[in-house]
């Protein structure tokens, strides 16, 4: 219950932040996808079926609150979850270049997939191909430096741990 | 070809593809084209609106905070060049404003002479100085003999009579105030025509007083006073003052009149001095 009220209660500040201040540090129109990098710590703490569970359920609370293309981001968040998710028990979760690489992965995955679906929809004005891979990119790059802000207080936080350090070795 | 018709599907695989399949069908009818949230978008957009409001507010505030400290040195340069910039339009106002006054006194002073110009030859002067004591209230002016200025003419400004030169140099003379003590002119007044003589004021709050008035003359109080032209100084017909106040003598024979002067005489700047009488009548 503790568990689901954190994920509950990161899910309100995630979405929160994307819709407020994060629009401030945007580089080039590009923020970086807090709800995203939630995921995907999930992902590599308690696999793939629960993390693609949690993708879900904040890729449509994403999706609801934007109210449109409800069901793009559901989908690529649960299938970012999942692919993300297959890592864990082979990785060592405490160790900081596992978050990196997860979300270097799970960025790229995670817009690939909403690229090809917004694709299939039909809507080329609103996913247009040129800025794709300069969106992509940027997307990435923003989520996989956060890592080392925000991995160590997301173990703890989920975890319910005590203070511990993340190691930085690689 | 038995295989295949056994070939099972497995159920995980099965139930993201439906997920897929809803999913898209989702999307394509909720896309840019909609007019309208369903309640549960509603109910999450009024949970995250106040969230929303109170972050944007803080965050505002910070911002400006960082702002105004990112460009502190900015500011800092500006604040110096406004300052600056303050400073000259201070000084250039104050000039200006200097002239504003200036102007008013001449055209002031102008109208005075083109009054009575037909009466009187009159020579406009600056003020250059005042007494260098403070048993005497004189003035020097900057003309002198070499303007035709000599000694016992009258000076006046647009308010009133103001005193007579008393000692001439070539290019300064220096006036006797009608409030300095050793001062005495011939004046009547205006209304009633009492004559009497006015001078400084040896009690009250008032500069001047006039004396000499039968106890019973009519006297009203506010009314004019002029120089009445007696004693050949002071030409007839400048104003003075106004009385204050009517006091009778211990005595009960005579009276005097506390008397208010028109003119300003802590901040003269320019005078007319009444060089000739044309003898024309007022």
């Amino acid at each position: 219950m503790k568990h689901f009220f954190r994920l509950s209660i990161l899910a309100v500040v995630g979405l929160t932040l994307e819709s407020t201040i994060l629009e401030k540090i945007a580089i080039a129109g590009v923020k970086p996808d807090l709800m995203l990098v939630i995921v995907i710590f999930y992902a590599l703490l308690y696999g793939e079926i629960p993390a693609a569970k949690l993708g879900f359920i904040y890729g449509l609370l994403e999706d609801l609150a934007t109210g449109k293309f409800i069901g793009i981001n559901t989908i690529s968040k649960m299938l970012t979850g999942y692919l993300v998710g297959l890592g864990e028990g082979k990785l060592y979760s405490d160790n900081l270049m596992v978050p990196v690489i997860g979300l270097f992965i799970g960025s790229i995955a995670n817009y690939l997939c909403f690229f090809i679906l917004g694709i299939i929809v039909g809507h080329p004005e609103v996913f247009p191909v040129e800025s794709f891979f300069q969106t992509i990119m940027i997307s990435t790059i923003y989520n996989v430096c956060l890592a080392p802000f925000l991995y160590g207080r997301y173990y703890r936080l989920v975890r319910g741990t005590s203070k511990r350090s993340i190691n930085t070795r690689t | 070809m038995l295989n295949l018709i056994h070939f099972k599907i497995p159920k995980k695989f099965l139930g993201v593809l439906v997920l897929l399949i809803i999913a898209l069908l989702t999307m394509k009818f909720t896309g840019i084209e909609r007019t309208t949230l369903t309640p549960v978008e509603k109910a999450l957009r009024e949970l995250l609106a106040p969230l929303q409001s109170g972050v944007t507010t803080v965050a505002r505030s910070l911002s400006n905070v960082t702002d105004s400290i990112l460009s502190y040195k900015e500011i800092q340069e500006e604040n110096k060049l406004l300052k600056e910039k303050v400073r000259k339009l201070t000084i250039e106002n104050s000039h200006l404003e200097e002239f504003r006054q200036e102007n008013v006194r001449l055209n002031l002073l102008l109208d005075f002479k083109r009054q009575y110009e037909e009466r009187w030859e009159m020579e406009p002067a600056h003020v250059i100085a005042r007494d260098y004591d403070n048993w005497n209230s004189t003035i020097i002016i900057d003309k002198g003999s070499n303007h035709g200025i000599k000694k016992d003419m009258a000076v006046s400004n647009y308010q009133g009579l103001v005193g007579r030169v008393i000692n001439v140099t070539p290019n300064t003379a220096e006036v006797l105030l009608i409030i300095d003590s050793e001062s005495a002119v011939g004046a009547l007044a205006q209304t009633t025509r009492v004559p009497g003589v006015v001078e400084a004021a040896t009690d009250g709050n008032e500069k001047l007083q006039m004396v000499h008035i039968p106890h019973d003359a009519p006297l009203p109080v506010n009314g004019v006073i002029i120089t009445s032209g007696l004693g050949q100084i002071f030409p007839k017909g400048l104003k003075i003052g106004y009385i204050k106040k009517v006091i009778p003598a211990p005595n009960g024979l005579v009276k005097k009149a506390l008397v208010k002067p028109f003119v300003d005489f802590d901040s003269l700047e320019e005078v007319l001095v009444i060089k000739k009488d044309k003898g024309a009548t007022p």
